[in-house]
């Protein structure tokens, strides 16, 4: 048990503090900052934040986190020593003191009663485990994309939060991006007519089966724990290679990472269509569903059908030059399209209603995060939520499922099964290695 | 994405992996040749990728030779893969059996699979393990039954939140809460409620009672009112919160 654990709770020490206070009446400078002045955020209104498994991408969303006057970061927790230290180091510059702890097992984090909520970047392979077990330890959460590995864990990760009454907020932050939001309510209030296809970019559309690599000498536990690298995913011997490719197990082991043309690549349809997939399903009013026909690629896309007729069409090529995760959405009276770069592409100027473009704005992510943090304190519903994130990934590995079976496969989003199909139903889920449990 | 420096690298990788990979193609083949890999000489790796290919389309047959894996410590996880996909009863059969011959991390992914199989016959011989010695195997068998959630199960969960040690303690009233979210469903409000609140009244961590206490006030559907009314009211800030999440839900 860490030292933190035994640590009062904020409210016990407030208290412990006035009393002694009180009784000993020793004059005493109180910094302006501990109070709430001087434009911060008094304590007691902070939020506690602790990372789990911090890199590349972790840290992006740690800079958004950082750059919230509510946020108090005080621990990482990462399998790799290099990364322990990296963003110990972010965070102890940010507060100019050595206060972040740092932990290998993410359990000791968690145990903390002080922190609130935790910011889970770990890899594709454990995000819906580490949100779990986040969950069942009381924290709140925003947790990196893909979230899920399959079907069933994305049922049980929006069943866990629920019952756990916790705050999620996935990684999808286009979500909270002005264009994409626009782009999606033109296509939901009916603005382009009778919505007839939604168009999202995948980013990946191949089928392996992942195995393992040729085993390497590992490093000393403290520095890399191999073990806990692999968390749920099936057991593998070291590999360098495995260790460092992020796309290790994206998808489940169906559509695990491999290489290609020197490049590692994984997942599927998740790696984009967590987020293009999410969009489409936004904007075609179906957060609470998913496509119920999901065909095998064909012409370079993926055609899969909602039950209102809604086609929703996953292709590599065919957009518009507007960025990166691109969206567009076709209606009887007009379409729209849109990308990372913030720009809008409208079948007329028209759907605009006398706003210019650049007034709807883009970037930046943080929208997402303070969405996440206000939600905390609010206990709303932040825009990625577990629910809209769980049918969103459930869309894509339905269709992940496809591909895998190159064939149609029909789904019926409200028993979540596919219809006289004992392959596509024995994919909608997959063993964790032990102990790990969901 | 990953860029590789050295062309050489990068080719030994794309070589290595293309020979444990498998298109879904070449994975639709005959059951008997997997069959017979598994219980061949052939490399891990190789039995590893066959296991994933058995969770798809393998049968009754091969449930012997994935059994065998079992108490391997590295392909123990490749062959639960396996079976827990296979529907065919003697998978569970196999999951049950190897209860006894098991121990330790090996025991609680067997316990995790018979759980995720929903496996009723199971439901005595996890009974026995949440009432062992081993606090960890014991915490997975007890929130495993919560899973299966029948009658004998929901039963000796009860009957644990009194007796259970501290360290399984947790696992207990999780699997308490388990068996009476499925109550809930099933529209038994009054057997959840009453479990919920044995949860509640119970020394259990903090969490477990927050997610009894939500269970307690949706159990009662406008009856809970006032319960979730005590939680708004509460100073304590983590009840609060329950309080504001639950009202939503309502």
């Amino acid at each position: 048990m860490s030292r933190q654990t035994e640590r009062f709770n904020r409210r016990q020490f407030v208290k412990t503090i006035a009393g002694a206070g009180a009784l000993l009446a020793i004059p005493q400078v109180i910094p302006g900052s501990a109070l709430g002045k001087n434009s911060t955020v008094a304590p007691s209104n902070r939020i506690v934040l602790g990372g789990i498994g911090i890199g590349h991408r972790g840290t992006y969303d740690l800079g958004c986190f950082l750059q919230q006057p509510d946020v108090q970061f005080v621990a990482v927790c990462d399998i790799k020593e290099a990364r322990r230290v990296a963003v110990k180091k972010i965070a102890d510059q940010k507060y100019g003191n050595s206060d972040c702890d740092t932990y290998r097992d993410f359990h000791e984090l968690l145990r903390r009663y002080d922190i609130d909520a935790v910011l889970i970047a770990t890899g594709p392979n454990w995000h819906v485990t580490a949100a779990t077990y986040a969950a069942r330890a009381g924290k709140d959460m925003y947790c990196e994309k893909p979230c899920t590995k399959n079907i069933s864990q994305s049922l049980l990760l929006a069943e866990t939060m629920s019952r756990c009454g916790r705050v999620f907020q996935a990684g999808t932050q286009r979500r909270n991006l002005p264009h994409f939001a626009f782009a999606c309510e033109l296509a939901r209030t009916g603005r382009l007519g009778k919505l007839r296809r939604v168009y999202a970019h995948p980013m990946g559309m191949t089928a392996k089966i992942s195995g393992w690599l040729p085993p390497e000498d590992a490093p000393p536990i403290e520095k890399i724990d191999w073990d806990r690298y692999l968390g749920p995913a099936a057991w593998r011997p070291f590999n360098k290679v495995m260790l460092n490719g992020f796309n290790f197990e994206k998808g489940g082991g169906f559509m695990g990472c491999f290489a290609e043309n020197g490049r590692f690549i994984g997942g599927g349809v998740l790696e984009w269509g967590s987020h293009c997939v999410d969009l489409c399903q936004w904007a075609a009013n179906a957060d609470d569903t998913a496509p119920v026909e999901y065909n095998p690629p064909g012409n370079g896309e993926m055609v899969a059908k909602y039950a209102d007729g809604v086609e929703l069409i996953l292709r590599e090529k065919g957009w518009l030059p507007l960025g990166s995760c691109p969206v567009r959405f076709e209606g009887d009276d007009g379409w729209v399209e849109t990308g990372d770069s913030g720009k809008l592409k409208l079948s007329s100027p028209a759907l605009l209603a006398g706003r210019k473009v650049e007034e709807i704005g883009g970037y930046p992510a943080t929208f997402h995060v303070r969405d996440f943090l206000d939600c905390v304190k609010t206990r709303g519903l932040p825009k990625g939520n577990a629910h809209t994130a769980c049918n969103a990934h459930i869309a894509c590995h339905a269709a992940n499922i496809a591909l895998f079976l190159d064939r149609k496969v029909q789904f019926d989003p409200v028993k979540h099964e596919f219809l006289n199909d004992e392959q596509a139903n024995r994919m909608r889920s997959e063993a964790l290695r032990e102990p790990w449990r969901l | 994405m990953i860029r590789f420096r050295s062309p050489l690298l990068a080719a030994a990788v794309v070589a290595a992996i293309s020979m444990l990979v498998a298109t879904a193609r070449s994975v639709a083949e005959d059951e008997q040749p997997l069959i017979k890999l598994l219980q061949s000489d052939a490399p891990k790796a190789e039995k590893a990728i066959t296991c994933k290919k058995l969770a798809v389309w393998g049968s009754a047959k091969a449930v012997p030779a994935l059994a065998a894996l079992l108490p391997d410590p590295e392909l123990s996880s490749w062959a639960r893969i396996a079976l827990e996909a296979i529907p065919d009863a003697s998978a569970g059969k196999a999951l049950r059996d190897a209860m006894d011959k098991v121990k330790g991390r090996t025991l609680i992914g067997v316990v995790n699979s018979l759980a995720v199989r929903r496996d009723v016959d199971a439901v005595d011989g996890l009974i026995q393990l949440m009432r062992g010695s081993d606090p960890e195997v014991a915490s997975a068998a007890a929130a495993g039954l919560g899973r299966i959630g029948n009658e004998a199960a929901t039963a000796a969960l009860r009957q644990s939140l009194a007796d259970a040690p501290g360290t399984v303690r947790s696992a207990v009233a999780e699997g308490c809460i388990l068996c009476a979210e499925k109550l809930l469903a099933g529209g038994h409000a009054d057997e959840a409620g009453k479990l919920y609140a044995a949860v509640r009244a119970a020394d259990v961590p903090k969490q477990r009672v927050v997610e009894a206490t939500r269970g307690a006030i949706l159990a009662q559907g406008t009856d809970g009112v006032p319960l979730l009314i005590e939680q708004l009211n509460s100073d304590d800030k983590v009840m609060v919160a329950l309080g504001l999440t639950t009202a939503r839900e309502l």
